[in-house]
Order: C-alpha cells, then structure tokens, then sequence
C-alpha cells in the first residue's frame, strides 16, 4: 500500500512545464480624424483651380479629436500634385496652399496656430489640449510655365493627407 | 408575437421622450430670454452648444462668460467661462453637456466678454429633452392617464369646469357620461318597475298584434309570450292527484217581487235600434 499510492498520484496529476496564459487588453482611439467639409476646386479662369470661396470653391475643412493631451501631433500636407487629371495635363503644375486652425473647442488650442511648424506642403501640429480642433486648408494649381496655358478640360482631383502621430 | 397584438390594439399606451435643440439664442443680441425653450412640463436642459469667434491681441486678457440666471435672479443656474489671456483669437465651438436641470429654472441668459477685444458669429442653443408623459394628463393615450385623471376630478369635483383648463373636453365628456349612465339607470330602473306593474291581461293582450305580426322578431317574441315559456311552467308541473269534489250551494229563494232590469232593457233596445239602423244602409 505505501508503493502504491505515489504511484497513482504520478499518473493522475497534469502537470506541465510551460504554459502560456494569455492577458487582454483594448486601447480606445484617443486621436481621431474627420472630414467635416469636403473640398471643391472653382475655376475661376482657365489656367486655375482653386478651393478659395472667391474663385467658387469650397475650403475643406478637418476636425481632429484628442482624447488624451500632449501624447500626438497631427501632420497635414495638402497638395502639390493631382492624383487624377485629364490626359493632356502635361505642362508645368504650380501648386500652393495652407492649413489653418479654423475653430477649437477649448480656448487655449488658439495657440495650436502659432506654434504650428511647416516645412513645404507639410503643417504638424502638436495637441497639447484635449478636445476638438477644426483645421481648415486651402489648395490653388497654376497652370503653365510663363503664360498660364488653358487647363485640359476633364475631372481633377488631389489629395489632402492628414495623419496622426503619437508622440 | 403576443407583444405586437398588444401594441398594435387601439388600447396600447406609449411615452415618448423628445430630444430637441433651441434655435441660436444669440442671434438677436448677447442677451436673451428663455422664452425660446419649449414650456412642456418636465423638460430639462442636458447641455448648452456655443460657438463664437473672438478677435484680440495674443498679448491682451479677455474672458467670455455664457451665463443663465437663475429664475430667481440670485445665482447663475449655468456658467461658462473661456479664458483668453495671452492666446491668439480664433473661432470657440463647445458642446457643454450639463447635469440634466429644469428648463424652467432657467432664467435670462448673456455671453459677455470682459477684457481687450471683439466677440462675433456668436451662437448659444439649449439641448433639451422633455417626456411627453410627464404628466399623464398631457393625452389620454399615456400610461397612468385613467388614475390621474380620476384623482384630478375627485380634486375637483365641486368646481366648475374652466374653459381655459386644457382637460376641459375631457371633463365634460366625463361629466356627460356620467349623466347619460345616471339616466340610462333610471330608465332601466322605471321599465323594470313598469313590468312589476304590468297586469297579466296586458301582458297577454293581443292589443296591436297586427303591427307587430309584421315584424318577425316581434312575431317571434310574441309567440313566446303566448305560448308561455317560463311563466306556464309552473302551472304545468302541477298534477292533480286527489279529486276533491265542489258542492254547488247556490240557493234561490223565493221573494216577493222580482223587478225588470231596465237598464239592461234599454241597452238591448239600443241595439235593435242601431241594428236596424246598419240594416238600412243594405236593405
């Protein structure tokens, strides 16, 4: 009976040597990015496109929502290229633009606007504050090398990018 | 299943709860009366949306304050303050949701600004939400309407009906159903006197029959009434054991003088006069 009994307990016990056990978790979005304006370029003459209301375009405007403050930074670049045009584009494209902080849902985001760093057709901003902001770009395309030639009628189309980075 | 047959009756009762936002309060001056909120009872604010733009000097200090009074004028019921001291002007866009509180505790509002600069493309609106039920006797269609209502007018029994009270159909429905139940009562009560008075003759007598024979549920009634169902049976369970034999004790005496009825004789010669009388017309 004394041999017995570790004997049974050997073989009726699980033991192992390694076992994984798993831990889960969920991150909510605390950096989100809308459209809440779509842009539209006007022409208001034949070698311009343009998203300023005076040329009759529509500024597009970008609402981004932060969750958390002082952990991303928004990067925006607004173009300098169509993604898709007429096949007789072939001439010189000038391309300019801006971005803006248009409105914010707490007051002290109004320094978001001077402290904005651009380089090229980039703007970063840096999201000290929780909350809304409203950010606000402008495009214009100029056509022609030194006579501003007549755009190629047809469908144009160009890229906003915004993209949020954790800091 | 058993829940849409319940819904879907004439009977099924339902509340509603009414989210709705003010028109701008703004848009008139940075002053305004709440007059703009819905008066439905119960209704709360559960959030002010605002939005304006302010144009300063990053260097100059301003403060904006959206304020509503209390209704009863010594606090604000709501207060909201944007400080700008030292920051650039821009364009504010808030949503500020609030403890769910009485739309009817709210008193005058204002944005004011205090420091260096301008206020402009103001706009200030009042989320609210209200439940149409709220109060039972908003529509008769809410849950609780019967007892409400009943405790309305045991509270108000002795009072007559105002016109300007907005359940004033309703109570005088309610008070014209009341008479017409009183009255259907009385009547039923007379009728079921009438028929306790009511002599066998006239309930047996043909009077009008021929009127009635041409309807034939009253045909049918009456055949029931002659042949006596119910009232007969009785009698016709009767059953005559014993034969018990009646003696005639009717006894004529003799009597000095017997007098001729003369009324009888003259109502017999009246009708031999009318006889004749008829008789002329074909003889």
């Amino acid at each position: 009976m004394r041999i017995l009994t570790p004997i049974i307990f050997l073989l009726s016990s699980a033991c192992a040597w390694a076992v994984d056990s798993p831990i889960s978790g969920d991150v909510s979005a605390n950096c989100s990015i809308y459209t809440t304006t779509l842009g539209e370029y006007g022409n208001p003459n034949p070698y311009t496109l343009s998203t300023a209301a005076a040329s009759g375009g529509v500024d597009p405007i970008v609402r981004v929502d932060i969750g958390a403050a002082n952990y991303y930074k928004t990067k925006f670049t607004y173009p300098n290229s169509f993604s898709s045009s007429p096949s007789g584009v072939t001439d010189n494209l000038t391309f300019t633009g801006t971005v803006t902080v248009s409105s914010v849902s707490v007051a002290g985001m109004s320094v978001y606007e001077t402290n904005k760093v651009s380089v090229a057709n980039t703007v970063t901003y840096d999201h000290t504050l929780a909350g809304s902001s409203w950010h606000k770009i402008t495009s214009q395309a100029t056509y022609g090398s030194a006579d501003n030639t007549a755009l190629p009628a047809g469908s144009y189309t160009a890229l906003v990018t915004i993209s949020c980075i954790a800091k | 299943m058993a829940l849409l047959v319940v819904c879907f009756s004439p009977s099924c009762l339902f509340s509603e709860v009414v989210n709705g936002r003010t028109n701008n309060a703004a848009a008139n001056g940075f002053q305004w009366n709440m007059n703009l909120l819905p008066t439905n009872p119960g209704l709360t604010v559960s959030g002010v949306f605002h939005r304006y733009t302010i144009t300063k000097d990053q260097a100059d200090d301003a403060t904006v304050s959206i304020t509503n009074k209390h209704i009863n004028g010594l606090s604000n019921i709501y207060e909201y303050v944007d400080i700008w001291d030292d920051l650039p002007g821009n364009t504010k866009v808030k949503f500020d949701p609030t403890p769910s509180l009485l739309g009817n505790l709210f008193g005058p509002g204002a944005i004011t600004l205090d420091g260096e600069g301008q206020l402009s493309d103001v706009s200030v609106s009042y989320q609210y939400k209200y439940d149409t039920c709220y109060n039972p006797l908003n529509d008769s269609s809410c849950p609780g309407f019967d007892a409400a209502f009943l405790q309305y007018m045991l509270e108000n029994l002795n009072n007559q009906p105002d016109v300007t009270d907005p359940l004033y159909d309703e109570i005088i429905q309610y008070q014209l159903d009341q008479q017409a139940e009183k009255k259907e009562l009385e009547e039923a009560k007379a009728n079921e006197e009438e028929e306790a008075n009511q002599s066998f003759e006239d309930k047996f007598s043909l009077t009008g029959v021929a009127q009635k024979l041409t309807n034939p549920a009253e045909q049918q009634d009456i055949m029931r009434e002659l042949m006596g169902v119910g009232s007969l049976d009785e009698y016709s369970k009767i059953s005559i054991t014993e034969i018990v034999k009646i003696v005639d004790v009717v006894e004529i005496k003799d009597v000095a003088e017997i007098k001729d009825n003369f009324r009888a004789l003259r109502n017999l010669a009246q009708d031999k006069t009318h006889r004749k009388m008829v008789r002329l017309q074909y003889d």
